[in-house]
């Protein structure tokens, strides 16, 4: 896998656009999803994700396969995504649970597809995405990559440069915070 | 209750599959007998649970198009820069300095017509009206 990503990395360096659609395809959707529940903003996320492979694809030429393509990517998409919410492009976007249902902003996939489901399962998710904007910065980071992105401790530790036990620490603390938040949906 | 602080601590990384074999097996039988720790698993987990509940996102049915786009538009940009713009941009500069290179000479030489024309008068006596003149236009011009 990893290797093949390297691959890729020198084919995209040498200009082929069919490898870096590859690269697109492979990791869009996981980019996506990742800044989306970092930021709450869609388009934002979406944003983030083309900057990212955009960048990805700038540097190819530079790229050195010392660590996981995909931490490195990662590292990217959450520089960004930080840097977006400081420069408060987004928060301005941020809206209530009831707004963002108005706005549809989530496309639920139900297998139950009753209204009163669908508005139930829509009130959740705005509510479970706020509780997560609403956790600070290192601990959002490192629930996010370890839920959604797949990433062991280990790898967050290095790609936050703390140790595993700080990182350990922090999802306990995130998934507290959410507890505490979420009780009457527990 | 030390015993259940520090076991807490650690109850997210027992959920993640993140502890070793050693330290899992002995949270899993602290919470064979501890209770209270027990409900603080289920909730734990029940967050797990409501967190995998978020539906995924999918992006824009032109999100790949565009994003391969950007980067051919950028690759060609970046082409253009390298191998025309640059080499163009020197030319044009050096045709720039060639021309006002000579452009200044024939400038220079404009600049002294009566400078020029008055030299043919300059056998004037010394310390003649003429003489005088001449050198104060020649000052002048200097």
């Amino acid at each position: 896998m990893e290797e093949s990503e390297s691959k890729i990395m020198s084919e995209i360096a040498e200009g082929n656009l069919s490898a870096f659609r590859e690269l697109v395809e492979r990791y869009q959707n996981t980019l996506l999803n990742y800044a989306y529940r970092y930021t709450g903003d869609r388009a934002a996320a979406e944003d983030i994700a083309q900057e990212v492979f955009f960048r990805v694809f700038k540097s190819a030429k530079d790229y050195q396969p010392l660590s996981s393509f995909k931490t490195w990517l990662f590292t990217i998409a959450t520089n960004l995504c930080l840097n977006e919410l400081r420069d408060n492009r987004i928060f301005r976007n941020t809206i209530d649970v009831f707004e963002l249902n108005e706005a549809g902003f989530v496309a639920l996939v139900s297998t139950r597809t009753s209204p009163e489901r669908e508005t139930e399962n829509r009130e959740l998710s705005a509510v479970l995405m706020k509780a997560i904007r609403s956790l600070p910065e290192k601990q959002r980071v490192a629930l996010l990559l370890h839920k959604y992105s797949g990433f062991s401790y280990l790898a967050i530790s290095l790609m936050m440069s703390c140790s595993v036990s700080a990182v350990e620490s922090l999802i306990h603390r995130a998934r507290q915070s959410l507890k505490n938040q979420l009780s009457s949906y527990l | 209750m030390k015993d259940c602080e520090e076991i807490r601590k650690k109850l997210s990384a027992f959920i993640d599959h993140e502890l070793a074999p050693l330290e899992r097996s002995l949270i899993e039988k602290h919470l064979q007998q501890c209770s209270s720790c027990r409900q603080e698993e289920i909730y734990l987990r029940k967050i797990t649970d409501l967190l995998d509940s978020v539906p995924d996102e999918s992006p824009a049915p032109a999100f790949t198009l565009k994003t391969v786009h950007r980067a051919a538009s950028w690759m060609q940009c970046d082409y253009v820069k390298e191998h025309l713009f640059r080499p163009a941009v020197a030319y044009v500069l050096s045709a720039i300095s060639l021309v006002f290179y000579f452009e200044a000479g024939a400038l220079k030489k404009r600049a002294y017509p009566a400078y020029r024309h008055l030299r043919n008068f300059d056998d004037f006596p010394p310390e003649s009206l003429s003489s005088i003149y001449i050198g104060l236009i020649q000052e002048e011009y200097k």
